[in-house]
């Protein structure tokens, strides 16, 4: 997987769960403890869970493509269960590897060298 | 040994301890749901402990993983290497014989991984192989490109 695949996979799965949360946190819970409705938890929940396993894995992928610190780490695994995290870092995080990493790529490839997104050792 | 309790290591271990066991109790927490007669707890019982072993994994790699070849400092050397040299990194020898002047800062930088006694995975050997001449002569491209840059108050 390319760094540009990486990225864009991160990227849907942050929106996904990005929304997923919003829908579960301002939705589902409040209809479950407020209106005794658990319905939405019940099914948001679940799909939550799983989707957020998958955006954890294309996260972990990207991370180590892209070389990324603990701190941003933290934020990328904290986007699953802070509301509107996931929007803050997907931004930061996109505009971060556009300008940095795909120009050491392109700059890689001009010169003939592979880049750092193929396997190393 | 060094890897392992550095301050960066222990934060990590830290992070673990935390993340591992606490996946693990809320697993355990959503059995008793289950068993409670709610069936979604099943579903939970099962996600969280993949959340544990992911965890597990990226412990794994941010201990063992060479920090010079990973994370930012990775990138920073990596984009060092591809502003500086004309040739593969670790393939050839373009610097061979005109390292002169640049030698003893660079072989200073240089062999510093090497004597900290911390050798021991396979990724870091791949960095120790490369010929301090030419981790040398990248450094002195370096700083020939950053010469041409821009003047600041930081660099006259």
């Amino acid at each position: 997987m390319s760094a540009a695949a990486s990225l864009r996979a991160y990227r849907v799965m942050a929106y996904v769960v990005g929304v997923g949360l919003l829908v579960l946190v301002f939705a589902g819970v409040p209809l479950q403890y407020g209106a005794n409705q658990p319905a939405v938890a019940s099914i948001v929940g679940p799909i939550h869970g799983v989707l957020y396993i998958i955006y954890l894995l294309a996260a972990y992928n990207l991370s180590r493509k892209a070389h990324f610190s603990l701190l941003q780490l933290a934020a990328m695994v904290g986007a699953g269960f802070v509301p509107f995290l996931a929007f803050v870092v997907e931004h930061r995080t996109t505009t971060r590897i556009q300008r940095d990493l795909l120009a050491f790529e392109e700059a890689q490839a001009a010169a003939g060298r592979p880049g750092v997104t193929q396997e190393q050792g | 040994m060094q890897r392992w309790l550095s301050p960066r290591a222990l934060l990590i271990h830290l992070g673990i301890l935390i993340w591992a066991p606490g996946c693990m109790a809320a697993c355990w927490w959503q059995v008793t749901v289950a068993l409670a007669g709610d069936a979604l707890g099943w579903v939970y019982s099962i996600e969280w402990p993949i959340l544990s072993a992911l965890g597990i994994l990226v412990w794994w790699h941010l201990i063992t993983d060479d920090p010079d070849t990973v994370g930012a400092r990775g990138l920073q050397r990596a984009r060092r290497l591809a502003m500086a040299t004309g040739g593969a990194p670790g393939g050839g020898l373009p610097g061979d014989g005109q390292t002169g002047g640049a030698a003893s800062p660079g072989s200073a930088r240089a062999a510093g991984p090497g004597v900290d006694g911390t050798a021991g995975g396979v990724r870091r050997r791949r960095y120790e192989e490369e010929d301090p001449a030419l981790a040398a002569y990248n450094d002195y491209l370096a700083a020939l490109a950053a010469s041409g840059r821009r003047k600041t108050l930081r660099r006259p």
